[in-house]
């Protein structure tokens, strides 16, 4: 099971999150196992590896601004690349920031065996 | 300020949010810190979160909105929320992860932004709390500048903007325009204040648009006064007319009214511009010819004037300025006219302007619904005054006041009348109401409706100002009313003119019809009077008898009826006294016998034989009304010396034997009565006197009737020849007791009820019989009858002497009369030994029954003349 802890490992900003959470650990991992099951990561690859940019901007704009309202600071840190770039449509090769968007999410999912 | 309830809606005290987002994470965060201060509610998309936005625009304080979402995104729905007029009044936050796109937002109507991820809790919250406070204070301040109930301007925020324009455009011509409904108060009470509210939402609506098209700007300055100011030079006619077309055709059935001030002087305050504009509006108040006014001077002044009175309405009220001043209204159907009733009628003493006339401040007060307070006010001193005579004067003068169509529409006017007799005792009879026929007209249905109740309630109405209101004849004949009140143009043009002679007896006959009596006013001379009278008119009101006058004068006519119903009084005591003695049908009997006899006497006595006190009726007042001429003692004694003064020396005995009790008991003993002749001197004159006496019943010898009459030969033989014991029964009954026919008592009530009613037309057929057997008499004559009855169906029979048969063929009878005549000759003109002869006079211009009688009579004569 998840905890403050492992996420504290993990990297999350715990701090920060209690602040926002106002204290509620419990409501806060609630949020952060919802997190874990969402299958953004799916859509974001297909939708790169079409280059439909705007849709793949839109989908890491909302996995940034997540991440970030959950203060999972690995990970916002890496969307708010990516974002930059896929607003800017800039033609790179995402499949690196692909593996470790994908590398994160697993991670945070391993905190929940 | 009034706010709009709905407008800050709490659901125990907490404000109501929506919360718009795809992702549930970020729903999920907003509404766990949210969850404290506000009702939430939520949306997943831009068209999930359009319709909670409808479905709760009255309540919800603050929409906080995603950015990108799917379906409709929520700049998209954003978009949305900001075209519509009502939901853009909901403050919109939106959020984000991109930066980029704050601005817009900003600019596509929302009032803030919040990135993501969230700020600090504490942020979220102020930044939710503060714009919420400012969306309602911006709602605040708009609504001072709007009228909350149509979205016009209002009056303050108008007069600054037309104040504000004239200072920067003092050179553009400028026209004040005012538009009002007519009677609008009346709508709001009939129908409701939400179907005002209705009306006048739309009505704006109209305006508005209109002025948008011309170039002005409109406000509402109070209830249904709009507002208009705009350049010189439109056609204010079509304004108007458009106006009221679109009102009809949503079937708002109203009169608007329009006043213009046109050019207007800047120099004037904005108030003032627009006051001239309502003057002219005013100006045509129940003009409904004429739906636009222009200001000009004249109007200013009369204008000033109505303004005063107005305001000074209340002090006139509380100071006792209204004065009720008073007319009376004689019955002229009788011998001598008298006091039937009468009008009040308001004047008021003002202290500046001393005398007002009626005339000045009543239509004023109707225009702006201060008459019912008038009549209240009136009716209310009436009531009392009407108490205060009756216990002075101990009879009771009826006096009939104004109700306007205004007070028949008002919700409480039956309550108010019911509670105005109720406090000062007076019957509801006392208490006439005039209503005008225009308020008939107006309101039919309604009007009806409530004189309908206020007759139940024992009120009398009478219809005010007849014949000036256009009413439909369907609409006269379901009419509840008493009196018809003739308008006194009709009076004034009958003298002139034989056109307006023939639309009085119209009016006459349509009272006639209406079982209502007539009351005429504004008769000013006996010229006018004898005219009235002679077409059936019953009351009159006018200068003839008397202006109005002040109530201490009023008293005199008062004081001369008393009288004139003391003496009637006594004679109905008289009268109630004889009948004391008398069972039910000996009162019925004495009934007949002195209303019969006072056909042909001319003096009718009342004598008590155990005490010998009399009462001596004459019939000089007519055959149909006998009055007391004196009560006294002694009869017997009375009768001698009065007769010995007089009696021709011949006739001494006889007459003294007559008025010798004792002989008169002795053969009343004997017979069933007296009946004696003598002669009387006057100077170088002998006249016939024949003198009746018999008892007021068969077998009651206690009281008699006797009757004297100086009338001539020609009754006396007709008594002496004709009036044996079976033809009297039948002569004081209303039927004839041969033949089944009325009586000739009935034919007398007859002749005097068409002589009420002088317009009536009817033809009179006379019939006499010759040939009659002794033996068979009864049977021939029931036999003519039924003859009779058989040709002439539906007219009413009379039997009026041994041998003689008359019928009124009225109505639609009329038509056939002729027709019938011929029948009856070809049938019935001998019928065996009987011969029949059977003339037909019709009753023309101005003629008496009498006169109809005699012409039927002398064309038998013509007849008979021209056999032999």
């Amino acid at each position: 099971m998840i905890d403050i802890e492992k996420l504290r490992e993990y990297g999350a900003d715990i701090d920060h999150a209690r602040i926002s959470f106002e204290g509620d650990d419990a409501f806060y991992l609630h949020l952060i196992e919802l997190f874990i099951k969402k299958n953004d990561y799916k859509v974001l690859c297909k939708m790169v590896r079409k280059n439909d940019y705007r849709k793949a901007y839109e989908t890491i704009l909302n996995m940034k601004g997540v991440s970030g309202n959950l203060s999972l600071d690995p990970l916002f840190r890496l969307c708010s690349e990516v974002t930059e770039h896929l607003y800017n449509a800039d033609e790179l090769d995402y499949e690196p920031y692909l593996k470790q968007i994908k590398k994160q999410l697993d991670l945070l999912a391993d905190l929940n065996k | 300020m009034a706010l709009d309830r709905e407008q800050f809606y709490t659901i125990d005290n907490k404000r109501m949010i929506l919360i718009v987002d795809d992702e549930q994470i970020n729903r999920e965060i907003l509404g766990f810190l949210l969850r404290n201060d506000y009702n939430l509610i939520y949306a997943v998309n831009g068209r999930e979160a359009l319709e909670k936005i409808r479905e709760n625009r009255k309540n919800l304080s603050m929409v906080l909105m995603d950015f990108i979402m799917p379906e409709l995104t929520g700049l998209d729905a954003l978009k949305i929320i900001n075209a519509d007029e009502e939901l853009k009044k909901i403050p919109v936050i939106m959020f984000t992860a991109d930066a980029f796109t704050e601005a817009e937002a900003l600019s596509s109507g929302a009032v803030d932004f919040i990135s993501k991820p969230f700020p600090h809790p504490d942020i979220i919250r102020l930044r939710i709390k503060v714009n919420i406070e400012l969306s309602e204070g911006r709602r605040i301040i708009s609504s001072t500048e709007t009228d909350a109930l149509t979205g016009l301007y209002n009056r303050d925020f108008f007069y600054r903007y037309v104040s504000e324009f004239n200072k920067f455009n003092p050179d553009v011509k400028m026209d004040a325009l005012i538009i009002d409904i007519d009677h609008f108060h009346l709508i709001n009470e009939r129908f409701g204040r939400e179907y005002g509210d209705r009306l006048l939402c739309e009505l704006a609506d109209m305006i508005k648009e209109k002025t948008d098209k011309i170039g002005g700007i409109a406000c509402r300055r109070v209830s249904d006064t709009f507002l208009v100011y705009l350049k010189s030079g439109a056609d204010y006619s079509k304004f108007i007319s458009s106006l009221q077309k679109k009102l009809d055709s949503k079937d708002y059935h109203v009169f608007l009214r329009m006043g213009v001030y046109p050019n207007v002087d800047k120099n004037d305050d904005v108030s003032g511009q627009f006051t001239y504009a309502k003057l002219a509006a005013d100006s045509i108040r129940g003009n409904f010819s004429k739906a636009v006014a222009v200001y000009d001077n004249k109007l200013k002044k009369a204008e000033l004037f109505n303004e005063q009175l107005v305001e000074d309405f209340s002090t006139a009220v509380s100071e006792g300025q209204f004065e009720v001043y008073y007319q009376p209204k004689f019955n002229i159907q009788g011998r001598e006219p008298f006091l039937y009733s009468a009008e009040a009628l308001v004047r008021w003493i003002h202290p500046e302007y001393d005398f007002i006339s009626p005339g000045d401040f009543i239509p004023l007060f109707e225009e702006n619904g201060l008459i019912s307070q008038l009549d209240c006010y009136v009716w209310d001193a009436v009531a009392a005054q009407i108490a205060a005579w009756k216990k002075k004067y101990g009879i009771s003068i009826p006096v009939s006041v104004n109700v306007s169509r205004i007070d028949m529409l008002s919700p409480g006017f039956l309550d108010a009348v019911r509670n105005i007799i109720s406090v000062y005792g007076i019957e509801p009879e006392e208490l006439i109401l005039e209503i005008t026929e225009s308020a008939y007209v107006k309101d039919t249905d309604y009007v009806i409706q409530a004189t309908r109740k206020l007759r139940k309630m024992g009120f009398r109405i009478a219809m005010d100002d007849f014949g000036t209101g256009y009413s439909s004849l369907a609409m006269i004949s379901d009419l509840p009313i008493d009196a018809l009140k003739i308008d006194r143009s009709f009076v004034n043009d009958a003298i002139q003119n034989e056109k307006s002679r023939k639309m009085l007896r119209m009016v006459m006959d349509i009272a006639d019809c209406l079982n209502t009596i007539t009351i005429a006013e504004g008769v000013e001379n006996r010229k006018q009077l004898d005219l009235l009278k002679s077409q059936g008119c019953e009351i009159i009101q006018g200068f003839y008898f008397s202006k109005p006058v002040r109530k201490e004068e009023f008293e005199k006519f008062i004081k001369e009826r008393a009288a004139q119903l003391q003496e009637e009084s006594d004679d109905s005591l008289n009268r109630s006294m004889i009948a004391s003695h008398m069972n039910s049908d000996h009162k019925s009997i004495y009934h007949n016998l002195s209303k019969g006899l006072s056909v042909f006497y001319d003096s009718v006595y009342y004598v008590d034989m155990e005490t010998d006190n009399f009462i001596e009726y004459t019939t000089d007042n007519g055959t149909d009304h006998l009055r007391v001429l004196q009560v006294n003692e002694n009869f017997f004694e009375y009768c001698m010396i009065k007769t010995r003064g007089y009696v021709a020396e011949d006739d001494l005995n006889k007459a003294m034997k007559l008025w010798d009790k004792k002989y008169v008991v002795r053969v009343l003993n004997k017979q069933n009565y007296i009946s004696e002749d003598y002669r009387v001197v006057y100077g170088d004159k002998v006249n016939q006197i024949n003198v009746r006496i018999m008892p007021v019943a068969e077998g009651n010898g206690k009281y008699l009737v006797v009757t004297m009459s100086g009338i001539g030969e020609k009754i006396l033989n007709i008594i002496r020849n004709e009036l044996d014991r079976e033809k009297e029964k039948s002569m004081l009954s209303d039927t004839d007791s041969v033949t089944g026919a009325f009586s000739r008592l009935a034919f007398i009530d007859k002749g005097n009820d068409l002589s009420a009613h002088p317009c009536k037309d009817y033809a009179i057929a006379y019939f006499t019989v010759k040939g009659l057997n002794k033996d068979r008499r009864n049977d021939e004559l029931k036999k003519i009858y039924e003859a009779i009855a058989s040709v002439f169906e539906s007219c009413d029979i009379y039997r009026i002497g041994a041998d003689e048969f008359v019928t009124f063929i009225e109505g639609k009878q009329l038509k056939k009369k002729d027709e019938m005549l011929k029948k009856f000759c070809r049938r019935y003109a001998h019928m065996g030994d009987l011969v029949i002869e059977c003339t037909m006079a019709e009753k023309k211009k101005g003629d008496s029954v009498h006169d109809v009688m005699e012409k039927a009579h002398e064309l038998q004569n013509k007849n008979r003349k021209r056999k032999k």
